[in-house]
Order: C-alpha cells, then structure tokens, then sequence
C-alpha cells in the first residue's frame, strides 16, 4: 500500500514546511500566462455598461400600523424593531425599481419548465407505514396524535 | 501533505481498485483533517460513526472487487439544506436544530446507492439565506486562502453554500453537494477557488432539499476540477419519480473529451456586455479579458452580444425569493417537526412564538416583505409584475442562444462569477444581508430566472493571493459543452486549488 505521510500540511494543523510543494509551485510561476497580455481587440467591456433602464425616484413608503399588524398575523412573525421595519421599507424600494419595465403582452413565467407536462402518478398508496418514524419528529404527541393548544383564539397584538 | 489529495476522483478509485489505497484510511485522514480544520467551521455536524461504516464496506467492496463504480469510497460532504437518514439536518437555524429526518433526499440517496462516503453535513447562512455563510447558528464559515485567521480579520468563504466550497477548497473532502437558487454554489466556488456548477433546472432533483424558492432551487457541486464534477454530476442527474419538476428525458451520462482532443474552433462565445456593472474590480475584469483572449486564440469565435434585462434581474430575484420563501416558511410551526416554543396560550401564539425564537432577522424580513408583495392589493405590482419581467430575462438568454440567424447565435456565455475577489469578513458584515444579496448575486441569479446551467471555474490568483473566477453559461440541458469548455480554460490557466494548504505551510 502506498504510504500516506501522517504529517499535516496546513499552518494550522502543523509548522512544518513542505519543500517539495513550494519547489512544484515555484516551477510552475514562471510559465504562468501573462494576463495582461492579448493577442486580439478584446470583445469585453472595459468600462461599466450602465443600466439600460432608468431608475424611478426614490419614493418614500410608508405602510401603516394597520398594514404592518395583518403582516403580522399573516406571517406569525413579529416586526420587532426599527431596524426590522427599516429593511422593510427598502425591500420594498428595492422591489418598485421594476415598475417601470414595459411588460406589455408578456405572460407571467411561473416555471422554467411551462414546455413540458407536469407528470401526474397514479393514485395509489407507494409508501410503506411511516407513522411511528412521523410522530417521533413531533415534540409533543399523545398516542398517535400532534398536541396543539387550544384554537381559534386571535393573535395577542 | 497527503498525497492522494491530489489525486482526482478517476485516479483516487484507481488507486482503491490496485490496491495501493484503502477508503477506509482516506476516510479517516479525512476526519482527522476534518477536527484539525475546525476553525474554518466548514461543518457543522460530522457523521464521523456513518463514515467509517461506509468507509470499511466500500474497503469490502473492492476487495471483493463489487465495487460500486466511480464513486465507490470517494469522501464527500453535503450541505446542511439536504435531508439524509438519521443524520441531523439543521438549515443551520434553531428552528431545525435537532431535526433528524427519516428519509434520504434523493440526491443524498444515489450518493450513497453509489459508495459514496458522508462525512458531514456543511454550513450555511441560515435556510439558504444569503452569500456570506455569516448568517448560521453555528457561527461564519472561514476562508481557506484567508491571509489570517484572527479577529476578523479573514476572508469570507462566500454563500450560502460556503462550508461545502470551504470543505472541498481545504482538501477535507474530493467533492461536496450545495445548492443554488441564485448563485449559492458558485459564489462560494468563486471565493474558494473550486468549480462550482449549477446543473440545469429539473436536471437533479430536488426532493428532500428542503426549500427556498422552489422555481429555481437546484442542486449544485463542489469540485477541485472539472472531471471530478462530472463524476458526481453522472451520480445524481436524471429523472426521479419524487419530485415532479425534474426533466422527464432520460439522463445521458456525460463523457467529456480529453484536453488535447477539444477543438473550439467551431465554438461561439457570447460576452454579455451588460455583465460589466458598476462594482467589478480591475482583477476580475482583466482575468475576463484574458480568458476571453485565450479562447479566441484557440480559434473560437468571441462577440460581445446584448442581454437587456440583466440589471433588472436582481431586483425581480429579490422579489421572487420573498415571495416564495414567505410561502415556504408558512410550513414551520412547531407541531410535527422542528423547535416547538414552551407557549401555550393558544395554537396561534404558539406559532408565533415558535417562529419568533425559531428564525433569525433576516429570515423573518424576508417572510413579511414576501407577505406585502404579496398582498391582494400588491400582488399584481409586485409578483406578477416579477414573473413577467422575469420572461423578458429568459427571454433575452434565449435569444442569444437559439437565434435564426446562426451568425448571431452563441454556444457559451463568459462571465465574471463574483465582482471582486473574497471580502474580509469585517468589510462583508458591514452591509446588511439585503444590500449583500444584490452586489454578490448580480451576475449568478439571471442563470437561476431562466434556468440554465452555469459554472464557475477558478483561473488565477489576485494579488492579494486570492482566488479570482469565471463563470460560463449555456443552454438548458447543454450540460456536455458547458463543461467540455470549462475543462478547456481549466487545462489553460492551471489553477492549483490545493495551493492555499502549501502556501499557510510556506508563509510560515
């Protein structure tokens, strides 16, 4: 079997040196391609193409403690500082910077995959009785039930 | 230095088949590296037990000579988003820290149907949640080529799939599974100085990765070289009866020619002109340049072309993922799987509160903007506004790629992968994960709007010593050329991923 040398090779794990790497990689810098050199006009820009759509006015969103309270209770999470409502107003910015683009007649892509037929499978039973190994993932259960406390009572807000 | 980690994944089975190495004693140099790595923090959970389980029936396989094929006791990892069998899966957030699933993802499951040894699962920002791997429960993912490790002072590994690039960039494993909604595995591939490839979407499937945006998630690999991609790519491609938005044609293994044997002449390359954004630096530009130089060189034909929407993309992105990811989330509440809150006042406060302790900010960010775009009011301004604009941005790939005038078609897009070369961590925290999105995803995310493939390859070092990527694009389904031309450019600059480990040996 051939011999797997025990010794580290990272600065980390060890301090030793490794010649023979060094000396491999020393080799091979000097017939390192000059990336500075071209032989042709290149066909990269060399400077930044700007945007070819137009950036709408910063405009200010507000969104009310209404707004925000049905976000709440929609998402089961709270927006629970400044910051949070901050990086919510920008998304939404953010989000506004496409208004503008003319889409016209153009259908809403919602799979990549529109070509081709969603495969549909016969209804019938193909897995075996996972019932045990589904519960065991539950931190409560109570014989082969979930526990959830009581319902139907709004959101404290 | 181990040896045979510079071996590729043909010539590591060649060595198990002869005899003159064993799965069983890779796997556990593996692990050792693995524990004497910790800093990097690739993993966030080591299946050390499984591994060398796997490891000494793989060693039986081929002593037998049964061997399982061409990944028969290769060591890999798998990103912490993919459910495997009684290994934990965590998203890398509170809300699934002790969940261990009770099946296999399929891509985990032909991994293992193929010999291939788990060592781990691999960190990740918070469900998938960002391009830094900085957002994680179990603290930020390092750089291997960092100038330093203290303070914070080093070099962020990219993300979201950073501790698989960080893994295979550190030499712990030969290949490593992450995922990529727009551009999870190659800006981390980028930043670490491996290839990164994100298949067609539909090509791999995506049952049991659990989901971000579920039209544009895919599974992607990690590698130190290119054939080494295709090895795992021809592991796990093709149809699968559990997730129905995989391509229903069959998957043709993929075989690509030796180096000497690549003729680009007949090769069209599009350099998309609108992929020179504002932020991108000197070194990425002129890496660009050189490359594209190379290949015309080579008797390619190079043209810059036009893809119109491109600046538009990341914003119909953001939109899209919050969309989606406020309806993805919805699923996590407590009751049958994951963290479950101590109240119990009610079922909603319970939610809330699970969800509230559960998620980090970003996550819930993301979860209630989603839910303003999507609001009855918004919901045509917003979504539908996004998934028209993003027709025009698929609409503009294709034009290039399939044109009836074949002087205007092209086979292959070249782009830069990331703007810049890794960040230092203290400059990466310094903006918000939202305003990170936008400048790291900017050239990766329009591959994931129109769903082809893309891959990001390393080419060379920048002054600071650090890896600088390209990325190519091509066709749906055009897999084979993608990467014929990657293996091309990859034989050109000859990148030594492994150098990083020499050079912490050398600097000291």
């Amino acid at each position: 079997m051939l011999r797997i040398s025990a010794r580290f090779y990272c600065k980390i794990a060890t301090q030793s040196s490794f010649k023979a790497a060094e000396y491999k990689n020393k080799i091979k810098k000097d017939k390192k391609l000059n990336f500075t050199q071209l032989l042709h006009p290149t066909k990269v820009p060399q400077t930044p193409v700007p945007a070819a759509f137009s950036d709408p006015s910063e405009n200010v969103v507000e969104i009310d403690t209404k707004t925000i309270q049905l976000l709440e209770r929609l998402s089961l999470v709270d927006l629970d500082s400044d910051q949070a409502l901050a990086t919510l107003k920008s998304s939404i910015q953010f989000a506004d910077k496409i208004a503008h683009i003319d889409t016209q007649n153009v259908r809403p892509l919602y799979t990549v995959l529109e070509k081709q037929q969603l495969q549909l499978r016969n209804d019938q039973v193909t897995a075996g009785d996972s019932r045990a190994e589904l519960l065991r993932c539950a931190k409560v259960t109570d014989e082969d039930y979930y526990v959830s406390p009581p319902g139907n009572i709004p959101l404290e807000q | 230095m181990r040896r045979h980690l510079q071996l590729g994944i043909k010539q590591l089975t060649a060595g198990y088949i002869n005899g003159h190495l064993s799965p069983l004693s890779v796997a556990e140099q593996a692990l050792q590296d693995a524990s004497s790595l910790k800093t990097l923090n690739a993993f966030v959970c080591m299946a050390t037990d499984l591994a060398l389980q796997q490891a000494k029936e793989s060693a039986q396989r081929y002593a037998d000579q049964r061997s399982l094929g061409s990944l028969d006791g290769v060591t890999i990892a798998i990103k912490d988003n993919f459910c495997t069998s009684q290994v934990p899966t965590t998203c890398a957030s509170r809300m699934l820290q002790d969940f261990v699933p009770p099946y296999d993802a399929t891509v985990c499951a032909r991994l293992r149907e193929a010999g291939a040894v788990l060592l781990g699962k691999t960190n990740l920002d918070q469900f998938a949640m960002g391009a830094g791997t900085v957002d994680s429960i179990y603290g930020p993912t390092k750089n291997i080529w960092s100038e330093s490790f203290a303070a914070d002072n080093w070099r962020i590994a990219g993300g979201s799939s950073g501790g698989s690039a960080s893994a295979v960039a550190a030499g712990l494993c030969y290949a490593a599974i992450g995922s990529d909604t727009g551009g999870s595995t190659r800006n981390p591939a980028s930043y670490c100085g491996v290839v990164g490839l994100k298949p067609t979407y539909g090509l791999c499937s995506r049952h049991g990765l659990i989901p971000l945006v579920n039209s544009m998630d895919v599974p992607g690999i990690l590698t130190r070289s290119v054939s080494d991609c295709v090895e795992v790519l021809n592991a796990i491609a093709g149809p699968d009866a559990l997730d129905s938005t995989t391509i229903r044609q069959p998957y043709k293994k993929l075989q690509l020619p030796e180096v000497e044997q690549i003729d680009l002449r007949s090769l069209r390359i599009g350099i998309p002109k609108e992929y020179h954004c504002d932020a991108l630096s000197t070194e990425v530009l002129e890496t660009w340049t050189k490359v594209a130089d190379l290949l015309e060189c080579a008797g390619a034909s190079v043209r810059q072309v036009s893809l119109p929407h491109t600046a538009a993309s990341i914003f119909v992105y953001s939109i899209l993922n919050q969309c989606e990811v406020a309806s993805n989330m919805a699923r996590y509440d407590g009751i049958e799987y994951g963290h479950r809150a101590a109240d119990e006042r009610s079922t909603e406060q319970l939610y809330a509160q699970t969800r509230a302790e559960g998620f980090n900010q970003v996550v819930k960010t993301r979860i209630l903007t989603g839910n303003f775009l999507l609001l009855r009011k918004n919901y045509d301004h917003y979504f539908e506004k996004a998934l028209r604009v993003r027709r025009l941005i698929a609409e503009d790939f294709a034009k290039v790629f399939e044109a009836s005038a074949a002087n205007e078609q092209v086979d292959i897009l070249l782009t830069p992968t990331t703007l810049s070369e890794a960040p230092l961590y203290k400059d990466f925290a310094a903006l918000s994960n939202r305003d990170q999105c936008a400048v790291q995803d900017f050239c990766t995310q329009p591959a994931n709007m129109a769903g082809i493939p893309a891959v990001s390859i390393p080419v060379r070092l920048s002054t600071a010593g650090l890896p600088l990527s390209l990325q190519l694009m091509s066709n749906s389904l055009n897999e084979q050329l993608l990467l014929t031309v990657a293996r091309w450019i990859e034989a050109q600059v000859e990148f030594d991923c492994l150098e990083s480990l020499q050079r912490h040996v050398a600097s000291l």
